[in-house]
């Protein structure tokens, strides 16, 4: 179990890999992000890219998805998220995760806890990184000082 | 990669602690000192000196010293860095780990090895045989003492050692302060900032 305090700022965490697979794409682009680079194929071949790409949305939830395998965190929950798109995610993409914990700090009135901001990424094949995100989780203290 | 280690021992302790807590696994021989294995031919063939650990690389390169070991392994394995986040945290780590030693784990080393049968004509560790000088004892008191007191007074106002987390310089320490049972020592009561840190750095280490 990782606590506030076993968390090192600079640790890091691989995940493993996801594929992108078009029909998964679209089935969430229709429901949530129906851009037609996102949500139709035939539209899609006339868009900027080409092709089909993920939407951010679903990026995140893959990075969501990915965090949540790697480890067990004793979190309270999340407080901020921050993220860039940094290149397209292609159909057939296969992105691979990585967590690393970059700043750390204990909660000055509630003993129990302290925040935590993390560095995820997912990068390609190619190692095109497609989405960075920088998340701030509270998590409970093994220790109480 | 394969260690030969004797784990209760202290300086296969600090080299225990920081595998455990990186999450590396090597293959492993208990080189048992009780029964004096270390003095063995075979394991003289390893290390000459018959210290522990002694960890054989890949290559066949030998490493004898705690610190060198765990130099090695963080370079090889760096996700959980043990070693500080920057040149400057590397450099206390490695200036702390080779203070606690001399300060720290030699007095009891003192106080433990110049008296006894099971030590005597190897007061040091090494390929020399040395005879036991009990007015060693003593000043090892003396030394451990002073220990105390500058490490009480110095994590008065800190949670680790090094920075703002756990380090190998906290590991070493950790160490010192439970070798010094073995000559029915222990941190005074009046070193509570010593006591403190040594709670929590037990509730990280011992899982």
């Amino acid at each position: 179990m990782v606590h506030f305090d076993n968390c090192l700022v600079g640790q890091v965490w691989h995940g493993r890999s996801f594929t992108l697979i078009e029909k998964d794409i679209i089935q969430f682009a229709k429901q949530w992000d129906p851009q037609p680079f996102h949500a139709d194929p035939e539209l899609a071949k006339n868009s900027f890219y080409g092709g089909i790409t993920a939407p951010s949305a679903y990026l995140f939830c893959i990075a969501s998805k990915l965090f949540n395998e790697i480890s067990e965190f004793s979190g309270i929950g999340a407080l901020k998220h921050e993220f860039e798109i940094a290149s397209p995610a292609m159909t057939g993409d296969q992105l691979t995760f990585k967590l690393t914990c970059i700043e750390k700090r204990a909660s000055k009135s509630k003993s129990d806890r302290g925040l935590v901001k993390f560095e995820l990424t997912l990068t390609t094949q190619n190692n095109d990184i497609v989405l960075k995100q920088y998340s701030t989780i509270m998590l409970y203290r093994k220790i109480n000082d | 990669m394969h260690l030969y280690t004797f784990s209760k021992a202290p300086n296969p302790k600090r080299l225990g602690y920081f595998l455990k807590f990186k999450g590396i696994e090597i293959t492993t021989t208990e080189v048992d000192i009780n029964k004096g294995e270390h003095f063995s031919d075979s394991f003289k063939t390893i290390n000459p000196a018959s210290t522990l650990p002694t960890l054989v690389l890949d290559d066949g390169t030998v490493l004898t010293d705690s610190i060198a070991i765990c130099v090695y392994l963080e370079s090889q394995y760096p996700d959980i860095p043990l070693f500080g986040l920057n040149a400057t945290e590397y450099a206390q780590v490695v200036g702390w780990t080779h203070k606690l030693y001399i300060d720290g784990l030699m007095p009891i080393a003192e106080i433990l090895r110049n008296q006894g049968d099971f030590f005597k004509n190897r007061a040091l560790p090494g390929r020399v045989d040395l005879p036991q000088i009990p007015d060693l004892i003593e000043r090892g008191n003396i030394r451990l003492a002073a220990f105390w007191l500058e490490m009480d007074e110095y994590l008065s106002d800190k949670a680790y050692i090094v920075g703002n987390q756990l380090t190998l310089a906290d590991i070493d320490c950790y160490v010192v302060c439970g070798f010094a049972g073995w000559v029915k020592k222990q941190i005074p009561d009046s070193c509570t900032a010593l006591l403190q840190w040594q709670k929590r750095i037990s509730n990280l280490l011992e899982k």
